[in-house]
């Protein structure tokens, strides 16, 4: 019998010593490259593709593979955001793969070998504590949650807030307490209709969701109109300032090549002049006295005549870069002509307002005393056209609440992948009661404004918001310590007095960098500290951490390390008893 | 025992990718204590300095206006005399001293008996209006928290109630 099963190649396979070490060889590789992963994918998707995932997908895969070519200072393509969502064909075994196998592996090859003696007690123990530590992760990961608490000096708090999820909260006030209901961002996202027996009849429907997103009011949509024309003008200028410095630079050169001491002064004069006005915001008409005064230096220094088509100000692609800067400075211009006309109807404009305004504005331009130029009014044109398409785009069409009031638009953002940096979801939800559909309400990340939703005798408040996690208790931040290394901008310690509020006790606490507090199964870790402008430190940032089986790391570790000491004690002592008897 | 192997492992292997399947987002229905909100004419301001907190009144009927801040400093905050002091200044007031500080304070019961009320008439030597200053200092675990109420008298005076009976919450 146990003579057919050895024979299985099933069986041969999952006991097998290789297959031992090819796991452990993939574990590297996908801890390397999930490491290197982290940086272009940002650390929470890096980990959930490469080490919370069964397969690695090919995208996950091209990160790694990228960061790889960048270290050794090679080329390749950057991975785009859609990309670093959207999962593609899994190509490589991740990180629950290779455990669940190097747990069967471990399991089988156990069995197969198995003899209970004291001569191998030490190995058992050692598979055990490894089979602890390998089930206790999948557990970990299952249970654990982390979020972080942030305070200024003399904040009282009950909840933590999680790093990266978001959740759309309706608090419907009931006497002394609120009842919160609690709606996931990735159910925005996934446009699913809500419905619940606690939102007593109501439905949350996602017309419109952005991963990250700013709100925008009408006077902020013409702002990055003239942001986006500002950003153009600035690619032409810094073109001009390309060509006036290879014109300096070969008008150094020839003065190398013939000193003349009065032309190097007014030279280096100009160059300094060029360089100030590249640093500060330049006007066009400084730009133009500075590429004359460089025709003048290289009329001086080459000889050249004023007609020449060399001098600097007869080259045909220069002119063409002044008269596009000069174009996008007007934009910017007629930008804040629209402002000005449409004071008093900012910024509570509804996009058919707007339009009506922007319809308007030409005339308007043309009637203005004194008369306005054609090149004006054909730029008011082009801003008209440009205007109404952007607002149309980005319009969110609310009917209901003060945020969609104010915020009229929406401007989509890249996804932030960075761990400091924080996506700011905003949803369009269109809200119903028993049917009668309510309006359309804006909600926003952005904001901490709770709109509400009046139904009947009922007033529910509304707001999206980072995921809190409430504590049961109150933590009161009564002082922070920042300490340096004398001399230095190194830390030396982080560390923030609170007072732990429960409903029967009171008491202060220290938490530094390797002092955290335990309380309620939870552990607040000093995480950051941040100043004011003025450098003082005003903010303190606590990690939380909530593993209710934190203790399996724990005792996974001390099992291996029993069952180490044991296996090396037995093959001691054996090993010296024997000596003494060959001795004797 | 071949087979009953083959079960062991595939029902380890199912088990553990069973659990490390991505735990599935739901709707959480919580209760929690609510959250003080404060009194309807009070118009959310920028805090100014060190406060942490700042409300602006605007009374109907050109009655005036009057703003409402809380600061909260570390341990005494410069003490009780110090501050009272502070405040009767910036109403051109004279400064108490250590024995008739007793006289120029009230107790404030909502608050705990380390709470202390001062109530001011004065000329503010900012605006040089007639002003009315209601403060309350209260230290509590290591920390001294100011609630100021300050105006118009008018409006002070309609204010005054509702700013007490918001300040137990008020943290």
């Amino acid at each position: 019998m146990m003579n057919a099963l050895k024979a299985n190649p099933i069986y041969q396979f999952f006991t097998s010593l290789r297959l031992t070490v090819t796991l452990l060889s993939i574990s590297l590789v996908i801890i390397f490259f999930g490491t290197l992963a982290q940086e272009p994918m940002g650390l929470n998707i890096a980990v959930e593709r490469y080490f919370k995932s069964f397969f690695i997908d090919s995208h996950a895969a091209e990160a790694g593979w990228f960061m790889l070519l960048k270290l050794f200072q090679m080329e390749g393509t950057p991975l785009t955001p859609e990309k670093i969502i959207n999962p593609g064909w899994p190509v490589f075994p991740g990180g629950y793969l290779v455990g669940s196998l190097l747990l069967v592996n471990l399991l089988t090859a156990h069995y197969a070998r198995f003899e209970l003696s004291a001569k191998k007690a030490g190995i058992f123990l050692t598979h055990i504590g490894i089979i602890t530590l390998l089930i206790g992760q999948v557990f970990t990961d299952l249970l654990q949650e982390e979020s972080f608490v942030h305070m200024e000096r003399g904040d009282r708090r009950n909840y933590t807030v999680s790093f990266d999820d978001n959740e759309l909260a309706l608090m419907l006030p009931t006497g002394a307490s609120n009842r919160v209901v609690s709606i996931p961002e990735t159910m925005l996202k996934d446009k699913i209709n809500i419905q619940h027996p606690d939102l007593a009849g109501l439905t949350v429907e996602t017309e419109k969701y952005w991963r990250n997103a700013r709100p925008m009011t009408v006077s902020q949509l013409i702002d990055l109109d003239r942001d986006e024309q500002q950003a153009l003008r600035q690619v032409k200028v810094d073109q001009v300032f390309a060509v006036i410095q290879t014109r300096i630079t070969a008008l150094e050169e020839r003065l190398q090549q013939s000193p003349h001491p009065e032309n190097r002064k007014a030279l280096t004069a100009l160059k300094g002049r060029a360089f100030q006005q590249r640093a500060e915001a330049v006007e066009l008409r400084s730009l133009a006295s500075l590429l004359g005064q460089v025709g003048e230096m290289e009329m001086e220094i080459l000889g050249l005549g004023e007609s020449d088509k060399q001098l600097i100000f007869n080259q045909k692609n220069l002119r063409d870069m002044l008269v596009a800067a000069r174009t996008f400075d007007d934009q910017r211009t007629v930008g804040d002509l629209f402002k000005g006309a449409m004071k008093g109807n900012l910024p509570k404009g509804t996009l058919e307002e707007l339009n009506e305004q922007a319809d308007n504005f030409v005339p308007t331009l043309r009637a203005y005393p004194g008369g306005t130029g054609e090149a004006m009014v054909k730029a008011a044109g082009e801003f008209v056209i440009r205007i109404k398409k952007r607002a149309e785009k980005f319009y969110t069409g609310t009917t209901q609440g003060k945020l969609g009031d104010y915020f009229r638009f929406v401007q989509p953002l890249a996804p932030a992948f960075d761990q400091n940096d924080r996506n700011q979801p905003v949803a369009v939800l269109k809200i119903s009661h028993k049917g009668e559909a309510l309006g359309t309400w804006m909600a926003s990340c952005t904001s901490e404004f709770q709109q509400s939703i009046s139904v009947g005798d009922q007033k529910w408040k509304l707001i999206l918001r980072p995921k809190r996690h409430y504590l049961g208790f109150h933590l009161t931040l009564v002082n922070l310590k920042w300490e340096k290394y004398r001399g230095t901008e190194i830390p030396k310690n982080f560390q923030s007095r609170v007072i732990v509020e429960g409903d029967s006790e009171l008491r202060p606490v220290d938490i530094s960098m390797n002092e955290p507090l335990r309380e309620s199964g939870q552990t607040f870790y000093q995480y950051q500290m941040n100043q004011d402008q003025l450098g003082a430190t005003v903010q303190t940032v606590l990690q939380v951490v909530k593993n209710p089986n934190w203790r399996t790391a724990y005792i996974g570790c001390l099992v291996v390390a029993l069952g180490l000491i044991y296996q090396f004690l037995f093959h001691l002592i054996g090993f010296a008893r024997k000596r003494k008897k060959i001795t004797a | 025992m071949t087979t009953l192997l083959r079960i062991l492992c595939l029902g380890l292997f199912a088990a553990v990718g069973f659990l490390a399947c991505e735990k599935a987002e739901t709707i959480e229905v919580r209760t929690i204590p609510a959250e003080p909100s404060p009194p309807q004419s009070w118009g959310l301001d920028s805090p100014f300095g060190p406060e942490k907190e700042r409300f602006s009144i605007n009374a109907n009927g050109g009655m005036g206006m009057a703003t409402v801040s809380l600061t909260v400093l570390q341990g005494d905050g410069g003490g009780l005399l110090g501050n009272v002091n502070r405040w009767r200044g910036q109403l051109g007031l004279e400064p108490l001293n250590e024995t008739n500080l007793a006289s120029g304070v009230q107790s404030v019961d909502s608050l705990g008996s380390e709470a202390r009320l001062v109530d001011l008439n004065g000329t503010s030597n900012r605006t040089q209006l007639d002003t009315r200053l209601v403060g309350v200092i209260v230290s509590r675990n290591e920390l001294t928290w100011f609630y100021k109420l300050m105006g118009t008298p008018a409006v002070v005076a309609a204010e005054k109630d509702e700013f007490l009976k918001y300040l137990p919450d008020w943290r």
